[in-house]
């Protein structure tokens, strides 16, 4: 490069520099931002879950229905069946007189037998015919004294899964040097039907089997059977779950203590229902085909018991109709809480929220008068329902909401302009709002307004509206802040609510800003 | 080299060399033999435009300073169409046409050059939210779909023929794609409810670089290096150039096509690629808060219900950025000269249209006016003026805009385009047919 051209290179990048360097006044402009922060409805879905809230139609009050089972009963309570173990030797006795050489092809042991299940209860008389399991395990095991491979073949001739006898076939190792041979199966019990009514067909609690003993192929060596040669059956039935049962379950007595929430979180304040109209109701569904008496012994509502003139004592609910598996027709008792005599709305004026009930259950209680032919089916346990029925009218009075909106630090420059809250409201109450903005800043700076809304409606639907303002600025907006929220209702005696009513908040952000580039 | 390039390269190679072997299989039927070379042109050239950014406000924003809604409305009342155009290329290209074969009609041409090609688009909500804010139109949907900026160095080698008597002329051309980028908002709107009390928007964009991660050296000239970022990851095409001129045996009118880079740029993998979708909508959630701000939305740092892809490209073929133009000129006399024209292609979002007229009071000299109207800009004038210095040689000087190159004088407040071409052009000699317009003659000599 020659340097003519350098001198005028280096010229033009001082000459650049130096205009670039040139005093440039930041760019800047401003910009109007209107922006939604908040957009919050209360209504009465809000606090009451959709379940229980039934709106009112054509200005009618809605109603806050509660049926629900108070969960007294369950499969578990239905006849138990406890773990089982069931034990047979089989020898081979005085028939041998010599060690004879087991032979082979042909069974050297055929044997029928059934065996009682004898656990079931202890003094309730329970028994079983036929049993359907939904789950459970059977470990079968054989421990032999025999010197050779044994093979057997061993059925439950009384039960059935899938339609087929389980039948079991396996190799039980010989006995050596005094150690007996012993070889274990496990069976799953699930969908396992049992007829426990025996070979002649009356009798219960009975478990059939039969089994045959033979060389086994396996055996290399001929070996030797004498009379001291025994096999041992073992059968251990755990964990067994109960899906259908028939035979009868004993006269047996079922404590039940059981607790239901209506709503755990009042959503208004100081409430005095108007309870005209208001529906209380116990209802027991007796589903299974077995005779129940039920004895109430506790009602408390909020803690505070209830006094009802045929509540507590003795109720017999008939047994329910099964024809081959089918519920043909079942009993119902149902039990007007609310009658002539009982204290119950009294004590539910001030928006109940848990119910507790306490007694006992009596199955069975005139004993065995079906003959063994009572029948349970764990997909339809006995319920005892509770029915509530509370119409939207009451008198209010005190803070209905109190919320907080968070805003977060912004970076709005030279900020001038406004936070607007509108409040909308179709309750048919007058709403006292008040709303503080406190800032996030070193002395929490508070910006407090309020307003009052007149009573809206919801139907018709009329809603009344309020605006509030809150004037911002940069000091105000940058480091944000929580913007509290509450409303305060208060009525003049029973107001008619038909769930429709909502209160909707919206908070808008509306100025100018100066943005600067440099 | 890679194996992309060697196959242009290899296609270029075998098209030129059948076309040698054609061209001289020909056989004259014309006597009188061409043996002079045919045009040639060095040409420089800088150009910018724009519908919506006048000078004056560029000039407001280099400046510095608070921009008032008096700059800003005019602005804005200038997107026509709702979309606002800015872009332009720097470049130079060299062309020429050797003495036909062997007395013949047809020669070998070719052309060179590179260029810088730059487009940017926005829509006019676009403009708005960032000059205005929202405030001024809560419940219309701001359409942001159709913004995007791109730009890149092409270099571009040719060869091919030229008909000495129809000065018909076809070449093959070699394209490079240096390097360069691409940002755009395929899909987008903002919309916040007339109260106030929703908001809704959806954002989605792709930015490309084509370059590769990690810094490079690059060798200028003099002997220096520069450390770059990045490096290059240069992209080859091939297209098809040239021109078809009609003229009129009877009548002064003429018509002229011409067309360049017509074809496929080969795009290697490895550029790196964002991607970004985002979608917020509130319908009584709110919007500032633990979860989701506004602030967030800004920031661009927010996780939920957002999508951020980056990475490598992989291969894919682009059209390269051709250029295709039709011209109209008509002779009422010698000295006299009309034209029309449109042109396409070459990034430009709109045609581009021409109309102008020529005049030459001496055999030397020949000044020119046209309106030009679309591409990136709008209607605005070109002058240009032609020196012949020799019978053969000459030199063109083209201003679009005149007024715009006064940058920080108020006379160009109100221009919104630019541009500067210089040209030194030698005519064909001898034997060459005339190809007129311009008035292009050609040296007897």
């Amino acid at each position: 490069m020659s340097g003519k051209i350098k001198i005028a290179f280096v010229s033009i990048l001082f000459l650049t520099s130096l205009y670039s360097c040139k005093d440039r006044e930041a760019l800047s402009w401003e910009s109007e931002i209107f922006l939604p922060l908040v957009d919050d409805n209360v209504t009465w879905s809000s606090f009451v879950p959709d379940s229980l809230l039934v709106l009112g139609e054509g200005g009618d009050p809605a109603r806050l229905v509660y049926k629900g089972p108070f969960e007294a009963f369950n499969a578990e309570d239905i006849p138990v069946l406890p773990d089982t173990t069931l034990l047979n030797t089989f020898s081979m006795g005085n028939l041998l007189t010599v060690d004879i050489p087991a032979p082979l092809d042909i069974p050297f042991m055929e044997i029928t037998s059934e065996m009682q299940i004898t656990n079931l209860s202890a003094n309730s008389g329970m028994y079983l015919r036929e049993l359907i399991l939904n789950g459970g395990t059977m470990e079968f095991s054989v421990e032999s004294t025999v010197e050779g491979v044994l093979h057997l073949n061993y059925a439950l001739t009384s039960m059935t899964i899938g339609g087929e006898v389980v039948e079991i076939e396996f190799n039980v190792p010989p006995a050596v040097g005094g150690v007996n041979g012993v070889s274990t199966v496990n069976i799953d019990l699930t969908g396992a039907v049992f007829d426990m009514t025996g070979e002649d067909g009356s009798s219960y609690n009975s478990i059939s089997s039969f089994f045959t003993a033979m060389n086994s192929p396996l055996n290399e060596d001929v070996f030797f059977i004498s009379n001291l040669d025994s096999l041992t059956v073992k059968l251990e039935m755990q964990d067994m779950k109960i899906d259908k049962a028939k035979g009868y379950f004993g006269d047996v007595e079922l404590d039940f203590g059981t607790e239901v929430t209506l709503i755990d979180t009042v959503p208004v304040p100081n409430p005095i229902l108007d309870l005209e109209g208001a529906v209380a109701k116990l209802r027991v569904e007796n589903t299974i085909g077995a005779d129940l008496r039920l004895n109430f012994d506790t009602l408390l509502v909020d803690g505070q018991s209830v006094i009802h003139p045929t509540l507590y004592g003795a109720h017999d609910i008939p047994r329910a109709q099964w024809i081959d598996g089918n519920l043909l027709d079942y009993t119902t008792l149902e039990i007007d809480l609310g009658e002539s005599g009982s204290n119950i709305f009294d004590l539910m004026e001030n928006f109940p929220e848990r119910f507790r009930m306490a007694g006992s259950a009596q199955v069975n209680p005139y004993g065995d008068i079906s003959f063994g032919n009572d029948y349970a089916d764990t997909d339809y346990i006995p319920e005892l329902e509770l029915e509530i029925e509370i119409p939207f009218r009451m008198g209010l009075d005190g803070v209905v909401l109190e919320e907080v909106y968070t805003l977060d630090p912004l970076d709005f420059p030279q900020f001038d302009g406004r936070l607007l809250i509108d409040l909308t409201s179709t309750f048919p109450v007058e709403v006292i709002a008040d709303v503080d903005y406190v800032v996030n800043d070193t002395i929490g700076t508070v910006v407090a307004v309020n307003t009052q809304l007149e009573a809206g409606s919801s139907f018709p639907e009329m809603p009344a509206h309020a605006l509030l303002i809150i004037p911002l600025n940069e000091a105000v907006i940058a480091p944000g802040g929580n913007v509290y929220v509450s409303l305060t209702v208060r009525t003049d005696g029973a107001q008619t609510f038909t769930g429709y009513e909502n209160i909707r908040v919206q908070v808008r952000i509306e100025g100018t800003q100066l943005i600067e580039v440099e | 080299m890679k194996f992309q390039t060697k196959v242009s390269i290899f296609i270029v190679t075998l098209l030129f060399t059948s076309s040698i072997t054609v061209a001289a299989s020909l056989n004259p039927s014309d006597s009188s033999k061409v043996k002079r070379s045919g045009d040639a042109s060095f040409s420089v050239w800088a150009n910018q435009s724009g519908n919506v950014l006048s000078t004056g406000f560029l000039s407001s924003l280099a400046h510095g300073g608070f921009i008032g809604h008096d700059i800003l409305d005019p602005v804005l009342e200038a997107h026509e169409g709702g979309m606002g155009f800015f872009g332009g290329s720097v470049g130079w290209e060299k062309k020429w046409a050797a003495k036909p074969f062997k007395g013949g009609k047809w020669a070998l041409c070719g052309s060179m050059g590179s260029e810088i090609l730059y487009d940017s688009r926005w829509t006019s909500d676009l403009f708005e939210l960032i000059f205005y804010g929202n405030g001024g139109h809560t419940g219309r949907v701001d359409v942001l779909s159709g913004t995007g900026i791109r730009m890149a160095e092409f270099n571009r080698f040719s060869l091919g023929f030229e008909n000495a008597k129809t000065r018909q002329r076809l070449e093959i051309s070699l394209v490079q794609r240096l390097t360069g980028f691409e940002w755009s908002i395929p899909y987008g709107y903002f919309s916040v409810s007339e109260n106030a009390d929703s908001l809704d928007t959806y954002l989605q964009t792709e930015a490309r670089l084509h370059a590769l991660d990690g810094p490079s050296t690059m060798n200028i000239p003099f002997g220096d290096s520069l450390d770059l970022p990045f490096g290059f990851l240069p992209a080859y095409g091939i297209g098809i150039s040239g021109s078809l001129p009609l003229a009129s045996e009877t009548l002064p009118i003429r018509f002229d096509i011409n067309f360049s880079d017509f074809g496929i740029l080969f795009e290697p993998q490895g550029s790196s690629v964002a991607w970004f979708q985002e979608g917020i909508a509130t319908t009584g959630l709110p919007v500032f808060g633990d979860s989701l701000t506004w602030e967030s939305v800004v920031e661009g740092n927010i996780s939920t219900d957002s999508l951020l892809l980056t990475g490598s490209s992989v291969k894919r073929m682009a059209l390269l950025p051709y250029r295709l133009s039709a011209q109209f000129i008509y002779e009422p006399s010698p000295d006299v000269m009309l034209e029309l024209g449109v042109e396409t292609g070459g990034w430009m979002p709109e045609p581009l249209y021409t109309a102008g007229v020529g005049w030459t009071p001496f055999d030397r000299l020949a000044f020119g006016v046209q309106a030009k109207y679309g591409g990136w800009g709008r209607m605005r004038p070109v002058v240009w003026t032609q020196f012949k210095y020799s019978c053969r040689r000459m030199l063109v000087i083209e201003i679009e805009d005149p007024m715009g190159l006064f940058i920080g004088n108020e006379s160009s407040d109100f221009t919104y385009n630019r541009g500067v071409t210089f040209r030194l052009e030698r005519l064909a000699g001898d034997g060459w047919n005339a190809r007129g317009g311009r008035f292009k003659s050609t040296c007897k000599r």
